[in-house]
């Protein structure tokens, strides 16, 4: 009997210990970014504490490039969540509520696009850019990042349509609304929260794309190729600013919008 | 001289692949007049209300609303409105905006919708829960909301798709009893689905007892449970004893068979009855009154007491016959033959006005049970 407490006592400490150390282990990279935002720096590589200093804070943008590629990033993220949430979601509603050919086809191209390496697809955009003799530049790396957050967003939306009871769509045209009302005024309203969330995953994937952007953005710099460049020569405490402040606003975009759908599944009994 | 049908549905057939669901349908709803589609799951009771709604297209036929084909039409442009098994009320809108949907979509002006979904909430006392989110109510009050959102519309004929099916049975009795009441105010025509013989008898003005895509009968609730066309709706309706016999005389429509297995009676049988074939005796349990077999005067067949099952009110009895077919009997417990016991010899007696020929035989193999429900 007291091996079996002593057990049980165990199992549940190791298993607190080992989820903080998880914790602890994502956090980690997280907690040192915001630490070395607030170094005072010594030389050119923010790597090692020299002692709290807000400087870089107040002074956000005083390395050179950097505004512009976080403008480029920022604009270019939000063009291109917008655009592909959109199709994503029209992508989505077509293959679950109608049965068209190639359906089947557009799942396993979806899955392929989310599953191969972002290096083969980088490459092959720049061979197909190149063949076709377009430009690399904002244009092809727009044409990219579109390309591969439809993916993303077209699954997420699927999920949450499958679940979506289909008799308050008949309901609604029982009621005389034609198909483009009963989405406009039902399915829209009702799937929302995923296409909220798609979104804000788009806006985060495109934000911080590297590998793609490395080959088909030409001359453009975007945030995430800025700090490549840059780490080879320097590392300045404003990076870590720029990434902290972007943690920050996403962590609270995600809360507000985790609340916000809380909120609203409570009042509409979804809970 | 008679007006014309609200709804026709005719000759109208859908398969699905290789299943046929409906087979060469065709039926015409009177206007004002509350019609259940009554059957079995499966029967195609729903589908033919989805094609009446224009959820489903026929493969062929044709249905008409007022005379106009509506067969292409989707649902949106038919003035007919339905209930939902589910309800299928709106989860992000509260009870006034669910009912004010349809009059908003009709481009209804704003005082009118007021007025009209003001009415539509009264009719149903749920005036003081209109601010409410559907998901705040009862499964009865929700039913009750998603009939106003389709009542207020005004339409044609309202269709219902089994609507109280998933209510618990006291709720189901008083919402039929609202629902009946409903719909003597308002006059409209209801197109009911159950597979609940009882709800159907209790509300209907008339019944369609479909089976296998087949409208097997469609009269008034008396016709259908007294004098059923056929072995499934006598059947389905209630419990009923078919006893295969040979019709020997007919007369001012009540014949003569001699029973299978022995004994000689009356039954009233249908107009044009052909005599000498086979046909079926129908006896409702309830209508069999246990004698003393030395009562020789009464009207009915001999046989013997098997169980007798004590159910409340009434009891029920097994009567055996002398082939070793077996009847069934139920009688008020103040009625019952006192000193009754199993394998006494009985006369299962009963009118022969209560009694009914269905002019088909049994297939060799089948029993009474199996064709039931």
């Amino acid at each position: 009997m007291k091996t079996a407490k002593l057990g049980r006592f165990f199992s549940y400490h190791l298993l607190t210990a080992a989820a903080g150390l998880s914790v602890l282990f994502l956090l980690a990279p997280i907690g040192m970014m915001i630490a070395l935002s607030f170094n005072q720096v010594i030389g050119r590589f923010d790597f090692v504490w020299h002692g709290f200093s807000a400087a870089a804070w107040l002074h956000p943008f005083a390395v050179d490039g950097l505004l512009p590629a976080l403008e480029i990033s920022i604009v270019l993220a939000v063009i291109v969540a917008t655009i592909a949430t959109s199709i994503g979601t029209a992508l989505a509603y077509a293959q679950v509520r109608y049965k068209f050919i190639g359906s089947g086809a557009l799942d396993l191209i979806l899955l392929l696009t989310v599953a191969t390496p972002e290096v083969i697809i980088g490459s092959a955009l720049l061979d197909l850019f190149v063949g076709f003799q377009v430009e690399t530049g904002v244009i092809t790396m727009f044409i990219s990042h579109v390309m591969f957050d439809i993916a993303f967003v077209t699954i997420m939306v699927k999920s949450r349509l499958r679940d979506f009871d289909i008799t308050l769509e008949h309901a609604a045209m029982d009621l005389g609304a034609t198909p483009a009302l009963v989405f406009r005024r039902i399915t829209l309203p009702l799937i929302m929260p995923s296409i909220v969330a798609a979104g804000l995953l788009a806006l985060v994937l495109s934000l911080d794309d590297f590998i793609i952007s490395m080959f088909v953005s030409g001359q453009v710099v975007t945030f995430p190729l800025f700090v490549w460049g840059t780490a080879r020569i320097a590392m300045p405490a404003q990076i870590y600013v720029i990434g902290t402040a972007i943690f920050l606003t996403l962590t609270a975009a995600l809360f507000t919008t985790f609340f916000v759908d809380q909120r609203r599944a409570r009042r509409m009994g979804l809970t | 001289m008679t007006a014309p049908p609200v709804i026709r549905v005719e000759h109208v057939a859908k398969s699905y692949g290789p299943v046929t669901v409906i087979d060469d349908l065709s039926l015409d709803i009177k206007k004002g007049e509350f019609l259940t589609l009554l059957g079995p799951s499966g029967c195609g009771k729903t589908t033919t209300l989805r094609m009446i709604a224009g959820f489903e297209t026929p493969d062929r036929g044709r249905i008409l609303l007022n005379g106009e084909d509506v067969s292409d039409l989707p649902p949106y442009k038919r003035p007919l409105n339905t209930v939902f098994q589910n309800y299928a009320l709106f989860p992000h809108m509260t009870v006034r905006e669910n009912v004010a949907f349809g009059p908003k979509t009709a481009h209804v002006a704003a005082s009118e919708i007021t007025k009209r979904v003001d009415a539509a909430l009264a009719m149903i006392n749920m005036s003081e829960h209109a601010h409410k989110r559907p998901s705040m109510l009862s499964g009865g009050q929700q039913q009750r909301v998603a009939l106003a959102r389709a009542l207020v519309n005004q339409p044609a004929a309202l269709l219902l798709d089994e609507p109280l099916s998933a209510l618990d049975v006291k709720l189901r009795r008083s919402l039929q009893i609202e629902l009946k009441r409903i719909q003597s105010q308002i006059h409209t025509t209801f197109i009911f689905v159950t597979h609940d013989q009882e709800e159907a008898l209790t509300m209907s003005s008339r019944i369609a007892v479909m089976n296998k895509g087949r409208i097997e009968q469609l009269d008034v609730p008396e016709v259908i449970y007294n004098r059923p066309a056929t072995p499934f709706v006598a059947s389905f309706i209630g419990h009923a004893n078919l006893i295969p016999a040979r019709v020997t005389a007919v007369s001012d429509g009540v014949a003569s068979l001699d029973l299978r297995g022995g004994g000689t009676i009356r039954a009233m049988c249908a107009a044009d009855q052909p005599v000498g074939g086979q046909a079926l005796l129908m006896v409702r349990p309830e209508q069999i009154d246990i004698r003393k077999s030395e009562d020789s005067g009464a009207h009915g067949f001999a046989a013997r007491l098997g169980s007798i099952d004590f159910q409340g009110a009434s009891f029920r009895y097994e009567l055996i016959r002398p082939d070793g077919s077996r009847v069934i009997a139920a009688m008020q417990a103040h009625e019952r033959p006192k000193g009754a016991a199993t394998g006494d010899a009985v006369l299962a007696s009963f009118a022969p006005a209560e009694a009914w020929v269905i002019n088909a035989t049994l297939p060799e193999t089948t029993t009474t049970e199996e064709i039931s429900p």
